[in-house]
């Protein structure tokens, strides 16, 4: 039993390794690749139709395992994770993922009204961007803290914390307008593909002591996206954050609600921070300050918006918690 | 087994964690105007109809102040950067200002402070209220409702009941286009808005300031 284990452990420090490297640019993960004697050939540029049998990475030949180890889509998946050329159908799947791990956090409140109040506004909201068609999701979490988040394939969430310090439904469009903003960039994504081109370093070391692919297949899955939610709770790039506000105000503004919304709720989120800072420790650790936020919208907007600057609020609408 | 490489990812999220000792001191030291703009009375209404009352606010950059809310607004004067104004109303993206005196119009995004929309009165008591606040927090979680934290999010477990009630309230197309022209929401055609030129120039996020 000591052998696995230690084999455990030094796939464990390899994948804290791409956790904590997550902004590592690729050339680096090539080199280290090519490093590795290229026992592990790149992932197809597409995906493989589907029942195709196994991911290319048992070109090494090495230690095939014959028993196939949990459902094939879910080889499929990875390969699909590691190759960057994902289907809105996989993006689905990661997503449900991750939201049910998320509600093994924080439930949703149990208030059907207001459940159903914020799925209208959400998806009219999705509905001005790129992915329409998306399987948009969106519920109110159980928690005081101050946050929202998004899954990949449109997993939208805002907490209770954060929806009682909203005044009306243009505030609660803008919310899900920048959560929005992140399924459309697939930035969440994005890192996690990072994470499994990266993770396919563990994979070749382990199948370089005999380890099955397949197990590795499954743990590496396991790993990514199995384990909670943290994705949910990685710090995206500055940039991503920024973009996110800049397309969060347009689709509030083109859904016919007051774009300056935004800005109203990251000054609140500001002075929330400021009174309590227990309830935005996670935001403000995974987001940049509020300030810098409405500094980039700042610069950003100009001038621009004023003229949608006449859409509505509907503060009559709006469902509030008791 | 599995146990250890959960040891090992918890380690990162560790030296992540105590966000507030290391930046809210230095941000306190370099923006300590700012701490005294955002009081707890400053929730008040400025969306709509305007302000009841003016509330104060600070310009975040120096601005010409017009006479009417548009660009082309005959300008009135310049204000510098950290000007004290007290807010009078908001028309779209601009505020009507009162600066010792002289009223006029600034974009809204130049102003911090004062902003905030709180929908009704008892918000903004519950607002002015800023500590029975961080009481019911702490309250509540005394009586079993967590907090996110990073590593509630990790541990968190699959819960399927959940992910089904949220099928449950999933709205279509339809649904939503009905929902907004209940509302009288009109969609309108809004370019996306290109990112200011120029990098960002304080790194003052809190991760970006430790990391490389």
């Amino acid at each position: 039993m000591k052998q696995p284990v230690l084999k455990k452990t030094v796939f464990g420090l390899l994948l804290f390794f791409a956790f904590g490297c997550a902004q590592a640019e690729k050339p680096d993960i090539g080199a280290i690749l090519d490093a590795l004697g290229q026992r592990h050939k790149a992932a197809p540029v597409a995906n493989p139709p589907a029942g195709s049998a196994k991911p290319a990475d048992n070109a090494s030949g090495q230690a095939q395992s014959t028993a196939s180890n949990g459902p094939s889509d879910r080889a499929l998946l990875l390969t699909a994770l590691r190759s960057g050329q994902i289907s809105d159908a996989q993006e689905d799947e990661v997503g449900r993922q991750i939201a049910g791990n998320l509600l093994g956090a924080a439930p949703l409140v149990s208030d059907d009204a207001l459940q159903i109040y914020v799925n209208q506004v959400g998806r009219w909201v999705s509905l001005q961007g790129e992915r329409p068609d998306l399987a948009w999701h969106f519920g109110v979490i159980d928690s005081n803290d101050i946050n929202a988040f998004s899954t990949p394939g449109g997993y939208l969430f805002i907490t209770k914390g954060l929806y009682r310090e909203l005044a009306n439904e243009a505030e609660l469009a803008s919310v899900f307008g920048h959560e929005i903003g992140h399924v459309l960039k697939r930035h969440h994504l994005k890192l996690l593909q990072k994470s499994a081109r990266i993770a396919v370093i563990g994979n070749a070391l382990q199948s370089a002591v005999g380890k099955p692919a397949a197990d590795n297949d499954a743990a590496l899955l396991q790993n990514l996206i199995g384990n909670g939610a943290a994705i949910a709770a990685r710090s995206l790039d500055k940039n991503s954050e920024y973009e996110a506000d800049l397309i969060g105000m347009v689709l509030t503004a083109r859904a016919g609600y007051d774009p300056y919304a935004l800005p109203m709720v990251l000054e609140k989120i500001g002075h929330a921070g400021k009174v309590g800072q227990s309830r935005t420790a996670l935001l403000f650790k995974t987001h940049p300050l509020p300030d810098d936020r409405l500094d980039h919208l700042a610069a950003a907007v100009d001038t621009r918006m004023d003229r949608y600057a006449d859409g509505k609020t509907l503060d009559q609408r709006f469902v509030k918690l008791p | 087994m599995p146990v250890k490489l959960k040891t090992t990812i918890k380690k990162q999220g560790h030296r992540n964690m105590n966000p507030f000792n290391t930046f809210t001191l230095p941000y306190l030291s370099i923006q300590p105007s700012r701490w005294l703009l955002f009081p707890l009375l400053l929730g008040a209404l400025l969306a709509g109809a305007g302000l009841p009352q003016a509330s104060a606010g600070t310009l975040i950059r120096n601005e010409q102040v017009r006479a009417t809310p548009s660009a082309s607004g005959k300008v009135l004067a310049r204000l510098a950067k950290g000007s004290q104004i007290d807010l009078l109303s908001r028309r779209g993206g601009w505020i009507q200002i009162n600066a010792k005196g002289k009223k006029g119009w600034v974009r809204l995004l130049s102003v911090r402070g004062g902003l905030s929309n709180r929908g009704d009165a008892a918000a903004e008591l519950r607002g002015i209220a800023g500590l029975t606040k961080q009481g019911d927090h702490t309250v509540v979680a005394v009586a079993g409702l967590r907090g996110l934290a990073e590593e509630d999010l990790k541990e968190a477990r699959f819960n399927a009941a959940e992910l089904k009630r949220l099928d449950s309230y999933q709205t279509n197309r339809q649904q939503a286009e009905g929902f907004a022209s209940q509302g009288g929401l009109i969609k309108r055609d809004v370019a996306y808005l290109a990112p200011p030129r120029g990098k960002a120039k304080r790194a003052n996020h809190y991760l970006e300031g430790i990391l490389p």
